[in-house]
């Protein structure tokens, strides 16, 4: 699964990951840290626009007329004027055009401005209005500096400050706006469910200004002490310029997060490139083995690192294994020839003679099939032994092999396998059923009408019984029957080779062969095999 | 006694035909697989000398189809693969028996003989025929007939069919079953023959040892119970 996903470069995929990972991480990481920065801009907007909103609710001053005192009684009233607006001109409309002159000489625009709007209905009805002055300059906190100066005064600035009274009688309300605003009204929050009272405290939120541009809007209502009279006191200014540091911010935090990536991935790719470097010249040693330029992988002079040790140790001990059999390989192949070329000159021998000697030619072409048979099977078991992976279950085998066997002797012999399902041996299976196929054909040969097979687990393994009830053997003839080539039987058919080759392949696997006489009357052949090791 | 040999290799083929030929045998060859199974199928064999390592199809493959077409005509595999595991894997497969090679040539003769007599359900390679005419032995394995203690000479051709009759000795055999076992495939069959064959085996051994059952064909008495 994994390799359809992966590619197959080591390097390609630690890249891969590397890559993966580290957009993960570092983009999990620059969300957090800008979202903090951002959140930290943002609250110190806010507390910039809440201490003007503040400093604009010091420098407000309300006053009620006499007259209108009638329609809203507040107790300790017369002292309201005086409180609030402390050297304050008349309370008639052109006092405004006053303040102005006695506030810092810019700041007294806005009120300018405001004052002949008012100043009409005032002059039309006769009934004395309250006066809302905005005193800027009185103090010298830096924020009324502020707010009095250039970013208020100028237009549509984006920094903008109103103050609204209560309605009047005509439904008219009361208004002071910094000079920025430019007449425009001040848009308002979005609405709370109720009226907002000054218990509410300030409230903060987005709004659009006159331009369409996004402010960011602190509101507040202020009770003044001893009138039933609210005033909202406004403060906007522009998200503008805070919106394009922020995005400064991001787009900065967002390159150097990328290219710390890249730096990773390069770091990670340039790691696995110098990190294989030492597999790639095994590889190159390795190539130069097979092509016999070098004896072993190892070499003293620069040895492997340590990762790596027990692999080229491995290797070295799989090429020495292997030129251990190509010798054995080699050994027995010389065996083969030098053994055939015995009988082959005999029978050469007896073929020239003038009538030829058939009897002794037979014989001799019989030995070289003996012969070729043993080495064969001595070949291949040879091979075969010490494979890591040989492993049979001798009851399945020899229930197999009864099964063909009864084909050819089921007219005559009684053929019992009977034992332990579960034993297992550590014997390459065609060996397996080389040894009990040819111990229970024997057996079949002989015996006069019941050969009986028994699996039975032993320590370390398990040993086959294969007994029949033949006439046997002598005990001082188990020994020769077992040597090659030797045949006991001249009636019956075979090679004369089925024990000696069960005894070769047991050896061969470490187990034990032996003969002697059964319970059943005839021959009892006790093959022990070694069990899986681990 | 007709058999089939399936074998691709010439040289072993033809000593097979002509070993076989000299036991007595009708024989069949076919080099490889697809016209072995073909033959198989078709032809009423006694016995089949398979090769299992066959050009075209298997030799495995050939004998299961056989006997999953319902053929069951004793098979001996002759092979050189004699490891113990192909051993089981062809008797599994539905041979009767198996013989590597090298091998000799007259313990093939005598196996393929005892393959043919066990599915006849004959016990022994010698036959007692005895009756009025006298004792008459059949000896299959040694291919020799002896009438009350002396030798008879037969033509391969009369002992054949003597042997067939004996194998099936009991039941009445039709003269196309006769034929078909007693001759090889291109031989060219007449029936005229088989009457005068019969008539010279009465000449020889008795006249009422092979009896005739009319419209039906002939028939040795069954063995003494």
């Amino acid at each position: 699964m994994t390799h359809r996903l992966l590619p197959r470069s080591l390097t390609l995929r630690l890249a891969l990951l590397a890559a993966v990972w580290s957009a993960l991480g570092l983009g999990a990481a620059g969300w957090f840290a800008s979202s903090i920065a951002v959140r930290q801009m943002q609250a110190a907007f806010d507390l910039r626009l809440s201490s003007t909103l503040d400093d604009l609710a010091g420098a407000v001053s309300y006053e009620v007329p006499a007259g209108d005192r009638r329609a809203h009684p507040p107790a300790g009233a017369p002292s309201q004027g005086a409180a609030a607006a402390p050297g304050m001109a008349g309370s008639e409309g052109a006092g405004s055009e006053g303040a102005g002159s006695e506030g810092a000489g810019s700041e007294g625009a806005a009120p300018e401005r405001a004052a002949p709007e008012r100043a009409a209905p005032e002059r039309a009805a006769p009934l004395a209005r309250p006066t809302l002055r905005v005193q800027l300059a009185r103090r010298r906190s830096g924020t009324l500096r502020a707010m009095a100066g250039a970013e208020f005064q100028q237009p549509l600035s984006g920094n903008y400050w109103q103050v609204t009274g209560p309605p009047d009688a005509d439904g008219q309300a009361v208004t002071e706006r910094s000079r920025s605003l430019w007449d425009a009204d001040m848009p308002r929050l979005p609405a709370a469910d109720r009226p907002l009272t000054a218990a509410d405290g300030a409230r903060i939120g987005e709004a659009r200004g006159p331009r369409g541009e996004q402010l960011r809007l602190i509101e507040r209502v202020v009770e003044l002490p001893d009138a039933p009279d609210r005033l909202l006191l406004q403060v906007a200014m522009s998200r503008g310029a805070m919106d394009a540091e922020i995005r400064r911010l991001r787009w900065l935090l967002a390159l150097g997060f990328g290219v710390l990536g890249l730096g990773l991935v390069a770091a990670v790719a340039a790691q696995v490139v110098l990190g294989l470097r030492p597999l790639r010249r095994v590889r190159d040693r390795l190539a130069a083995l097979r092509a016999g330029r070098r004896e072993r992988l190892a070499d003293a002079g620069a040895p492997p690192p340590t990762e790596l040790a027990p692999l080229v140790a491995e290797i070295d001990a799989l090429v020495e294994g292997n030129r251990a059999t190509v010798e054995r390989a080699r050994a027995h192949l010389g065996n083969l020839a030098h053994a055939l070329k015995t009988p082959l000159a005999v029978l050469r021998v007896a073929l020239e003679a003038a009538p030829p000697d058939l009897p002794e030619a037979r014989a001799q072409a019989a030995a070289l099939d003996s012969l070729l048979q043993h080495h064969l099977a001595r070949a291949r078991a040879a091979a075969l032994s010490g494979a890591a992976a040989a492993d049979a279950a001798p009851l399945a085998v020899a229930g197999e092999i009864a099964a063909a066997l009864r084909r050819l002797y089921a007219d005559r012999i009684d053929l019992t396998v009977a034992g332990d399902a579960e034993t297992r041996v550590a014997v390459e299976r065609q060996d397996l059923a080389e040894m009990l196929g040819n111990l229970m054909e024997n057996a079949c040969k002989w015996a006069r009408g019941r050969v009986a097979v028994r699996v039975s687990a032993a320590a370390g393994g398990a040993v086959v019984l294969v007994e029949d009830d033949g006439p046997g053997l002598a005990p001082g003839r188990h020994a020769e029957a077992l040597a090659r080539g030797v045949r006991l039987d001249e009636a019956a058919p075979g090679t004369g080779l089925g024990l000696a080759i069960v005894a070769d392949l047991a050896g061969l696997y470490g187990g034990r062969f032996a003969l002697g006489r059964a319970p059943l009357g005839g021959l009892s052949a006790r093959l022990e095999l070694p069990g899986r090791r681990g | 006694m007709r058999v089939l040999v399936v074998e691709d290799n010439a040289a072993l083929a033809a000593q097979l035909r002509a070993a076989l030929a000299e036991a007595r045998f009708a024989v069949d060859h076919a080099p490889d697989g697809e016209e072995a199974l073909f033959l198989g199928e078709t032809e009423p064999y006694d016995a089949v000398v398979l090769d299992l390592g066959l050009p075209r199809l298997d030799g495995l493959s050939v004998l299961r189809r056989w006997r999953a077409a319902g053929r069951a005509m004793p098979v001996l595999i002759l092979t050189a693969r004699a490891a113990w595991t192909e051993k089981v894997e062809g008797l599994n497969a539905g041979a009767d028996d198996y013989l590597a090679k090298p091998f000799a040539m007259g313990e093939l003769v005598a196996r393929l003989q005892a393959l043919i007599r066990r599915s006849h359900g004959l016990a022994s390679a010698a036959i007692a025929l005895d009756g009025p005419w006298g004792q008459v032995r059949l000896d299959i394995a040694a291919g020799s007939v002896t009438r009350d203690g002396a030798p008879v000479r037969l033509t391969a051709l009369e002992f054949k069919l003597l042997a067939y009759l004996a194998h099936r000795r009991g039941g009445i055999v039709s003269k196309t079953e006769l034929t078909e076992h007693l001759y090889e495939q291109d031989f060219d069959r007449d029936s005229n023959t088989l009457e005068v064959m019969v008539g010279r085996l009465r000449r020889k051994l008795g006249e009422r040892l092979i009896e005739t059952v009319r419209g039906q064909g002939y028939r040795l008495p069954a063995a003494a119970a």
